[in-house]
Parts: C-alpha cells; structure tokens; sequence
C-alpha cells in the first residue's frame, strides 16, 4: 500500500505585492506558514513521503532569503522524504532555484526522470527543463514492467482537455500516462483542488494567490491500496488566508446597512482578503457612507478589493436640495450632473461635500 | 419717489433757505463757495434718514454758533401713494413731523413710516445719517462732495447690494452670488491648487504621485529586465549545453567518415600515379607520331611550292621580253626629245644675248645724257669752289673775329667807364661874358657862353684880366686819371694789335669778316649739294662714265628695242620650257621602263634563287616512301599507348578520382568546423555559467515583485490622485463657468442701463463690472484697465454714469433722486458738457439735482429748475 502526501504550487517567493506594509509581510509569511502546517499534516495522515508537483518557487530568480526560508520551512518534514519536480515557475534550467536549495538530505529534488523509489512505490518525476514545454512532458514515461509495485507519474502542467484554463505549453494527455500503467498522475500547475478522473488530480495551491481561484489552499493525501487498486485521495485544508470574491448590487439605502452587517459577520478578518464588486445606483449621501465604509473595513480586512465601477450616484431629493443652494452654485451642479463622466461625478460629489461642510459651518456659526 | 422741495432753518449758519419747485427730472442749484449748498445736501439726508432724538455730536454741530433757534428741516417729496413732508427739529424739542396721504405722524411712529417710504433696513433710524450700513442704497444716489471719485461699491452696503441685487433679480429672475457661493467657490479653488497650477498645469500632489508612478514603472522595467536577462542567460546557457551535447555524436561521425575518405585518398592516388606516367608515355608517341606527319606535310607543301615557282618564272622571262622592246621605243623618243631641247636652249640663248645687247644700247643712250649733265655740275662745282676758297681766305686775313671783337668792346665799355667815373670827379666851368673878352685867348662875346668839364687842374687866362686857376678833385682824381689812361691804354694796345685804329674801325671789319664767312659757308652749301662726294668724285663719275661709253663703243647698230627684245626672249624661253617638259616627260617613261625592266630581272633572280632553296631543301628531307612508312608505325604505337592510357584512368577514376581528395577536404572541413563549434560553445556555455553563477541569489524576483507592488501602488496612487484632481479641476471649471455666466446675467441689465451713457463719455469702452456688482475700471478690447489707473476725471465720471444705472436699476418703474453735490469738478470742459448730456438724459427717468458753484459751465445743462442761492456768510 502505498500513503503519500500530493501538493503542488507552494509559490514561494511570491510577494502579493498588492498588499502594502504589514499586511503584505504577514502574507508573505504565511506561505513558509503554510509548508510548515503541510509538513504537520504530512505527520497527522501518517504519510510515506510528500510529493510536490511543481512550483515550489514562484520564480527561478529567487534570492537567497527566499531559499532560506524554504530551506528551514522543509526541515519540519524531517525524516519524511520531500520529493520537489521542477514546474514552469521553477523549470530546470540552468539557474534553477530548486538546485541552489541544498535543503536537506530527505529533501530530493528531482532534475531528472530518475525514478524514485520509497518503500514500494515508485515515483516518476517528469520535470520540465525550461518555462514551457512544446512537447508533452509525461512523454518520455516508460510502460509499466513490474507488476508488484505501485507506479506513480508526478508532472507539471496543464491537462489537454482544461487548456483553455491554463497556459498553453506543457501540455499533458493524462490518459496516455494511465494507458502505460501508471497508478496516479500527480500534477501540480492548476491553483485549484481538482479532480481528473479517479487517478489524475491536481491539489491546488495551499494558499491561494489571486481571487479568481477556484477551491485553492488544500493538499492531498492520496492512498493507493494495492498496484491497480483506485486511490483514495482526501483532500486537507491546509490555508491560513480566506479569499472572498463578493458581489453586492444596491436597490435601497438598506443595502449599504447589509452590507456593512455582511462585513461584521466575517470570522478572521485579518486573514481574510475580500474583492468586492458594486453596483447600483446611491444618493450622494449613501455614496459618501459607502465611501467611509470601505475605507474602516480595509483597514480590518487582509485586504479589500472594491471595485465601484458599478456605481452611479444619483442624487436624492435631500442632495439636490443641498445643491440647490444658490444660483451659480446650482447651475454648477446642473452642469455636472449632465455630465455623465466619472469626473463630473467626482467633481459633484466634491461640490456635495463642500455643500454640506459649509451648511454645517453655517449653521454651527449660526 | 422724489423731491419736491426743501427747507431749513437755522442750518449750520443758514438762517432760512429753500429749494422749492423741483422738477421731478433736471435741476440745477447754483450758488458760489459758502453759500449754503453742501449744507442744503446735508439737511436732506438729515430729513430723510436721522431721527430727531438725541443730542449727539453730529446733531450738536448742526447748531450755528449764532443761531439760539434749533435747526430745522422741511422735505416735500413725492411718493406713489402721493406727496409727503416730513419736517424735524433736532437738539431743542426734537421732533419729527410726517404729513401725508391724509395722515400726520409724529416722532417714532412718524420715523417709522418714514423708513417704510424710503425701504430703509429695519436698523436704520437708530444709526443715523453718518452710518452708511443704515440707509441701504441711498449713499449710492447722492454723492457729496469730495467722494466724487470714489467707486459705487464703497457706497454700496449689505442692505444696499442687497436691494440691488433684488431689484436685478426681479429683473433677471435668479439670485446671484451669495456668501456660501463664494466660499465654496474659495474652497473649489484651493482643492484645485492642490493639484493646478493658474494655467492648469500639473503641480503639487498630482505632480509628485505622478512622477513617483513614472519613477516606478521605471524601476519595473529595469527589475524585470534584469530578471529577464538572467532567464535568458539561463535559457541561453541550457541551450549551449544542449547544442555541445549535440556535437558529440558528429564528431565522432566525421571523424569516421575523414578516416574513410584518408583511405580512399591514398589508393586513388596510387591509381592516379599509374595513369600520369602512361599519360607522359603516350605524349611521347603523340609528339614522335606528330613530327612525322609535319614532315610528311612539309615535303608535300615544298613539291607544291615548286611547281608553283616554276610557272612564275615562266610568266615573268616572258613578260620581260614584251618590256625590253617597249624601252628601245622610250629611248628613241627620249632621243628625239633631247635634241628639241639643244634647239630650244640655243634658240633661248640667242634671243637672251639680243636682249642683253638691246639692254647696253639703252643704258649707253643713258650714260651719255648723265655724262652731260654730270659734267655741267662739275663746272659748276668748280666755281664755287673758288669763290669759297676765296672767301675763306678773306676771314682767315681777318684778324677781328667775334672774340677779338668782344675784347675791344670790353676794352672800350672800360675805358668809357672810366672815362665816366673821371667826368663824375671833373669840375664844371662856366663862363658867361657880360662884355666881350677872351678866356684863352678865345674871344667871347658880351651875353655869350661857354663851360668846360675840367677833370685836371687848369689855369684859364681871361683876357688880360687875370688867370683863373681850376684843380678839380684831388687824389681821387688822380687815381682815376690814372684808371682811364690805363683802360686808354688797354683799349689801344688791342686796336693796334688788330691794326685797327679805333673800335668804330674794328666793328666795321669784323662785319665785313662776319659776311665773307656767311658767303663762303653759303659757297659750300651749294658746292655740297652740285657735288656731294666732292669735286673729285664728281670728276671720277665723269671719268667712269667716260670709259664706260667708251667700252661701248663696238655696240651693233640694228638692236632692237628693248620690249622687242624682251618679248622674243619670253618667246624663246617658253619654248625652251615645252621642250624641257617634253624631254623630262620621255625621260620618265624611259626611266620607269628601265626601272619596270630591273625589276623584272631581279625577280626573275629571285624566283631562281628560291626555286634553288627549294630543290635543297627537298633534298634534306627523307624520301616519300621512307617517310610513309614510319608514318604507318607510329600510328600503330600511339594508338597503343592510348588504350593502355585509358585503362589507368578507369581504374583511377572507379577510385573515386578527382572527387576523393574533396572529399578528404571536406571530411577535414567538416571535422575542423564542429570542432570549433564545440570548443565555442563550450567556452559560450562556460561563460554564460559564469555569469549566471555570479547572478545567482541576487533576489531579482522579490525585487521584481517589490517594484511591481511599488509601480502598483503608485499606479493606484496616481489614478487616485488623478481622479481628486481632475474632480477638483472640473469643479472649479464648471464653477467659474456658472459664476461667470450669472455674473453677465446679472450684470447685464446693470451694463444695459449704463451702456448708452458710457458711449457718449468713453466711446469703445465696456464696463468691467465684478462681483456683487463692484466697478472694476474699463475694459477697451482687449485691454483692462482699473479704476484706480484711471484719471481723476475718468474715475468720477465712470463713479456717476455707474451711480446712475444702479439708480435707473433701483428706481424700477418709478422715480429717485440722484444728487450729485460739486460732483463734477476734475472733469474738463469738452467731458463736462457731455456729462450734462448724460444728466439731461438721466432727468427722463430719475430726479437730478446739481449743485454747483461753477454757474458758467452748466449753463448748457438745460436743467427744468435752476435755483439760484444767496450768498450768506456762514455764522456759528
């Protein structure tokens, strides 16, 4: 029987360089985090090894520091074996970072198609020797000759029949690598937890690097009974960082209360990245709420993403009173709100402010 | 509303003065300095807008100093709701008194409708007159003297805009700009300047976030450049290896393939040997076989040759023999033509010898006719050259020639010098006889005279009387006696040498000399030219034409003439020449003959010669027979050798030939080439790991990342930024925009009114009116410019045309008083008269009340009312 632990897309090096400050070096952080939670999970599950189908760098030019933290991240899986193919990210190219990482001893890097043997399963590496592949990486894969073991191909790269998801050199025919009597494909490359089949499975990244990922932030424990037997594969949670991609239209003034109760009702906030699409139309009044809204919850969240192109300001009878003040002035915000640019809605809004800020200064001094 | 009359008493000195009367359009008060017209201005506004009550100073100084009556005020003026007089009496019982429309009102309540009919504020009564925040827009009607220059605005309060503004707004029908407009007009300015400059220029934030963007996308470039270069260098590297490890395999397959083309190289060159010294043996069968077949061609050419030559010899003996008889013809003609010729010279000799002799006889006529006259000239000659051996003879016997005569002048002019110097020391004596007696024994008769020069002493005897003793001079005269017998001397030593006896004499000869020598010279001229070689040569000339005549003596007498002569002997020499050219011509043909004939015997030698060389050479060369035979066995051997020859080059070329050593050079081409290449890209490869390994942990991607977070962040940060300014931009645009065009709304009604007064007194110009209707100054064209740059005059005239306008504004359907108190006095006489059209033109629809002290320049006012004030002194 063969137990092991399928990961893939651990990035490291990547930056999130959209979070600033704190937010982002705590993100940063948290994918050696990560490696280390992988490595606890690995022991949990009872695992025989850990396979990492590529990208364990986010790029070959990775420095030293990066190298570091990678180096003391995998010393926590000591003694399982760690077996780490190079992906598109981090091909084996002549300044390939996995073979600057000198981690140690049960850390194998696999540069070539040597086979691997633990216990009695034998791991085929097909690494992918620069960026992208024109030809099928699991190519050169040889037939099945030994019935007694359990025969596992680990690759890099997109499967044929989701291409359109994913870059489009290396390219692998998954059914062609099972047709040469292989037990599993490990695959790494799609960020996602996916299945392809009962024997073709991708784990995704176990912390996810952008919104539009799809079940990101798990590994696999994958058992294989016996040669030929079905694996079972138990996907594990392993992420620390919550991506939310939410999308929220506005009707009424009611909305912007809910929403501002869909933000409390969040579980750790600090963890959690939101990108959030609005759309509808709000007074200049609600506008001027919205705007303080996001600007206390981004400072709670991870991070927040608004995207507020949606949103057109269409001032009530309370705005157009406020702008109605005098003559020019009223002309004025006639003028802009007959413009149907992002600009004259800027500019109203910033009239809109001034109005009610010297209405109040008027009546306080009054 | 407007004035109808107006009273006081006890007014600062004026005992009681009125203006009653007043035109609802143009009056006119004139009256001199202190005659009570500012004061009369200033009851008015005490009438209309302080209230009785109270005693403050202003009041007090209403008070004359002489005066024990409280001043008092009367003001009739109409309203719409009919006339109204308000009468008050301020300091000693105070009152005010308000009739009108049926009513009389006293104090407060009289105040109070007072203010209703003026539409003063509701603070006005408690401020008083002097406190322009409380009479709204009446500062701006009447303008007193010395504020003639000061723009409407410093006239124009809170209240006062704001009935104007009203008033406007009835008439444009919106609001204009109020105090929250213009602040937050202040604040769309500042939030702009943030991000603008005046001319929409980038600066602050805007400027500094996006140049922080542009530094950062920069930053970007060049960390992902650099990452890039160290994939590619990666790539490149990988590539290197991979091309090395490619090599090897064709390396070692050139190699192989150089070592079989060694091989093949080596037998074919074996082969190649063979066929080369068979080749070199077949030449020699070659060159024997063509020596053979020159030989053999040779012969036959020379067999040839000869019969040819034969023949030639033949053709040209037989072509001579026909030329030998043709040349004794020529000869015999040459012949005939020799002897014309002697005949022609002989003839030509004679006919020359005639002519010759006609010649001589003509010069011997010559000659004898030159003989004469050469003989006369001798005669000729001769003669004078007597005459002038004659004269000459003459002047040589004559010693005085112009030198010798020069001397005895000189002698002479001497001597009569000295003579003259004498008679310059002599003594004059005169004698004048009263009766007759003798001097000298010399008788002179009574009344006669006689004088003497003395130059030496002499003794005169008179008569018997006595003996005169005369002794002129004395040394001196000595001395000159002396001189004069000494020039004497001198002058007579020279005449005697010449034997003249006096100078008189000397010059006469010397004459005579000077003639004889003119004759002779002219003797010889004419000798010179009878005989200008001399007389000898003359006679030699005769001589030689003497024996010349006589040589020709024996001449034959039956010459012809000379042209006779001449014309045989031209006769005879063209004969002479036909004949030459006759015989030159036999000659030639004669001579080409004989040339012809030579030339055909030397060929005839020649053919013989080679028709010799030819037998010889035949001789030297093997017999026909001989010749063919070897012939026949050379051919045989040479064919032999070329089949032998041609088997070695099958053999040579089976091998391969010419192309095995190609591709020898080739496979060592080959070889060489990837060599090279392999040690190039083996050294490409080493140095590209080199450079990479020296890359290496350079962190160049985190530094990409960081600059892609930083080229993001300022990205966001500049749209940010962008977006706020291009807000605040368009706010302020859109603003001053709006506010601008309210304001020409607003103004515009203003502009109308005063438009038409405008062009009258500055035609071109357009009122530059600001905010809250404030004047700003004149604009012509393009140019501004301020109230204040205006001239004294300029500025209050614009301050009264705008004062009327406003008031027109103010006055709407009805009527209000303008007062313009001394107004006008920086105004110059041509803008003055213009003004008082403007007024005139005013009058129709406001009250205009002038005060002036300057009667004769309103005189062209053409005011309804003039009143004219008394002058009072001012009392205290």
């Amino acid at each position: 029987m063969a137990r092991f632990l399928h990961t893939a897309d651990w990035q490291l090096g990547l930056k999130l360089n959209y979070l600033p400050g704190e937010a982002g070096a705590r993100a940063r952080a948290q994918r050696f985090e990560t490696v280390r939670r992988i490595a606890a999970v690995a022991r949990e599950q009872g695992v025989e090894c850990v396979v990492v189908a590529g990208d364990v760098f986010d790029d070959n030019a990775v420095g030293e520091e990066t190298l570091q933290q990678a180096r003391d991240a995998l010393e926590r899986f000591r003694p399982l074996p760690v077996l780490l193919l190079p992906g598109n990210h981090d091909a084996a190219t002549p300044d390939s970072a996995l073979a600057r990482l000198q981690a140690g001893d049960h850390v194998r890097v696999l540069l070539d198609d040597a086979p691997v043997r633990i216990g009695g399963t034998v791991f085929h590496p097909c690494p992918l020797r620069r960026r992208h592949e024109y030809e099928d990486p699991t190519l050169g894969l040889p037939p099945r000759s030994d019935e007694g073991t359990v025969r596992v191909a680990v690759a890099h790269g997109g499967v044929l029949d989701f291409a359109e998801e994913t870059e489009t050199p290396n390219l692998i025919d998954g059914r062609r690598v099972l047709e040469r009597g292989f037990d599993y494909l490990a695959l790494g490359d799609w960020h996602g937890t996916l299945r392809f089949g009962p024997r073709i499975w991708y784990p995704g990244t176990p912390e996810a690097t952008r919104f539009k990922e799809r079940d990101p932030g798990n590994v696999l424990v994958v058992e294989i009974p016996a040669p030929g037997a079905e694996p079972l594969v138990t996907p594990v949670a392993v992420a620390r960082t919550r991506w939310l991609r939410q999308h929220w239209a506005f009707h009424e003034s009611a909305d912007l209360d809910r929403l501002a109760a869909w933000f409390e009702g969040l579980d750790e906030r600090s963890w959690t990245l939101v990108e959030l699409t609005l759309e509808g139309e709000l007074s200049l009044a609600d506008r001027s709420r919205l705007d303080g809204l996001l600007e206390a919850q981004s400072g709670r969240l991870l991070h927040l993403r608004p995207e507020l192109a949606g949103i057109t300001e269409s001032p009530s009878e309370a705005d157009l009173a406020a702008l109605a003040a005098e003559g020019f002035l009223g002309a004025a915000a006639a003028a802009l709100r007959g413009r149907e640019t992002p600009a004259a809605r800027d500019a109203l809004r910033l009239l809109y402010r001034f109005l009610v800020e010297e209405g109040n200064g008027a009546s306080a001094r009054g | 509303m407007h004035l109808l009359a107006v009273e006081v008493w006890h007014w600062r000195g004026l005992e009681h003065h009125a203006l009653t009367d007043l035109s609802p359009h143009l009056n006119l008060v004139l009256g001199p300095n202190e005659s009570g017209k500012s004061r009369l201005f200033e009851a008015i506004r005490y009438a209309l807008f302080e209230p009785s009550k109270g005693a403050a100073q202003n009041k007090k100084d209403l008070q004359g100093w002489s005066a024990t009556e409280p001043p008092r005020v009367r003001v009739t003026f109409a309203t719409d709701a009919g006339p109204y007089t308000v009468t008050k009496q301020f300091l000693k019982s105070s009152e005010t008194l308000l009739e009108g429309n049926g009513e009389t009102l006293r104090q407060e309540e009289a105040e109070g409708r007072l203010r209703q009919l003026l539409a003063l504020p509701e603070s006005a009564g408690r401020s008083g007159a002097g406190q322009l925040e409380s009479l709204g827009s009446w500062p701006l009607l009447w303008l007193s003297q010395g504020d003639s220059r000061k723009p409407p605005q410093e006239h124009l309060t809170g209240a006062g805009r704001g009935r104007l503004q009203d008033a406007l707004a009835l008439e444009v029908g919106e609001a204009a700009t109020g105090e929250e407009g213009r602040r937050i007009h202040a604040r769309a300015r500042t939030e702009a300047e943030k991000y603008w400059t005046a001319t929409w220029k980038e600066t602050g934030e805007l400027r500094r976030v996006r140049e922080a963007a542009a530094a950062a996308d920069a930053a970007l470039e060049e960390a992902r450049e650099r990452r890039e270069a160290l994939h590619r260098t990666a790539a490149d590297l990988a590539a290197a290896r991979e091309r090395l490890a490619g090599l090897e395999p064709r390396l070692a397959r050139a190699r192989a393939e150089l070592r079989s083309a060694e091989e093949k190289e080596a037998a074919a060159r074996e082969a190649r040997r063979q066929l080369d010294l068979q080749e070199a043996r077949t030449r020699a069968e070659e060159q024997q076989l063509r020596h053979l077949r020159e030989q053999s061609g040779r012969r036959g050419a020379l067999a040839e040759e000869q019969e040819r030559l034969l023949a030639r010899q033949a053709e040209t003996h037989a072509g001579r023999m026909t030329l030998e008889g043709r040349l004794e013809q020529q000869r015999a003609a040459l012949r005939e033509a020799d002897q014309a010729l002697k005949e022609s010279e002989t003839a030509e000799r004679e006919s020359e010898t005639r002519l010759r002799l006609a010649r001589l006889a003509a010069r011997r006529r010559g000659l004898e006719s030159s003989r004469a006259e050469l003989a006369e000239r001798l005669a000729r000659a001769r003669t004078l050259q007597a005459e002038a051996t004659r004269l000459r003879g003459l002047v040589a016997a004559e010693s005085i020639d112009a030198v010798a005569l020069k001397g005895i002048n000189r002698a002479e002019a001497e001597m009569q010098a000295a003579h003259a110097r004498l008679l310059g020391a002599a003594a004059r004596v005169e004698v004048r006889a009263l009766r007759a007696f003798s001097v000298d024994g010399e008788s002179l008769d009574a009344g006669t005279e006689q004088s003497w020069t003395l130059t030496e002493p002499r003794v005169f005897r008179l008569g018997e009387l006595a003996e005169l003793r005369v002794e002129p001079g004395g040394d001196s005269l000595e001395a000159l006696r002396e001189s004069r017998r000494d020039a004497e001397q001198a002058l007579r030593s020279l005449l005697d040498r010449h034997g003249a006896e006096s100078p008189e004499q000397a010059r006469i000869r010397h004459e005579e000399r000077e003639r004889n020598e003119r004759d002779a010279a002219r003797a010889f001229d004419r000798l010179g030219l009878a005989a200008p070689d001399g007389v000898e040569a003359l006679e030699e000339s005769v001589q030689a034409a003497n024996t010349e005549l006589s040589r020709m003596e024996g001449l034959p007498g039956d010459l012809p003439g000379e042209a006779e002569a001449e014309q045989q002997a031209s006769t005879a020499r063209t004969a002479l020449e036909t004949a030459r050219a006759r015989r030159d011509a036999a000659r030639e043909s004669y001579t080409n003959a004989r040339l012809e004939s030579e030339t055909l015997g030397e060929r005839l030698e020649g053919l013989a010669r080679e028709s010799e060389r030819l037998a010889r050479q035949l001789g030297e060369l093997p017999g026909a027979q001989a010749l063919e035979a070897a012939l026949t066995a050379a051919e045989q051997a040479w064919r032999e050798s070329l089949a032998l020859r041609q088997g070695y080059r099958e053999a040579w070329e089976s091998l391969g030939g010419e192309q095995v050593a190609l591709e020898l050079d080739r496979a060592r081409q080959a070889l060489l080439r990837l060599e090279e290449e392999r040690i190039g890209a083996a050294r490409e490869a080493e140095r590209l790991d080199a450079v990479l390994r020296s890359r290496e942990g350079e962190a160049l991607h985190e530094a990409v990342q960081e600059a892609e977070a930083e080229a993001a962040r300022a990205g966001a940060e500049l749209e940010r930024v962008e977006r706020r300014a291009q807000a605040a931009r368009l706010l302020l645009e859109v603003l001053e925009s709006a506010l601008q065009e309210i304001q020409a709304r607003f103004t515009a009604p203003v502009m109308a009114r005063i438009r038409p007064y405008l062009r009258r007194i500055f035609p071109g110009s357009e009122l530059a009116l600001g905010e809250d209707l404030a004047l700003q100054g004149l604009r012509t064209g393009n140019t501004a410019e301020p109230f204040g740059m205006l001239s004294g005059g300029a500025q209050e005239q614009l301050a009264i045309l705008v004062r009327i306008g406003l008031a027109e504004l103010l006055a709407g359907e009805g009527r209000l008083p303008v007062i313009l108190d001394d107004a006008l006095i920086n105004t110059d006489p041509a803008r003055l008269q213009a003004m008082q059209a403007v007024l005139y033109q005013a009058a129709r629809g406001l009250q205009v009340i002038v005060f002036t002290c300057q009667e004769a320049d309103f005189d062209t006012l053409g005011a309804e009312r003039v009143i004219r004030l008394p002058l009072r002194p001012r009392g205290r």
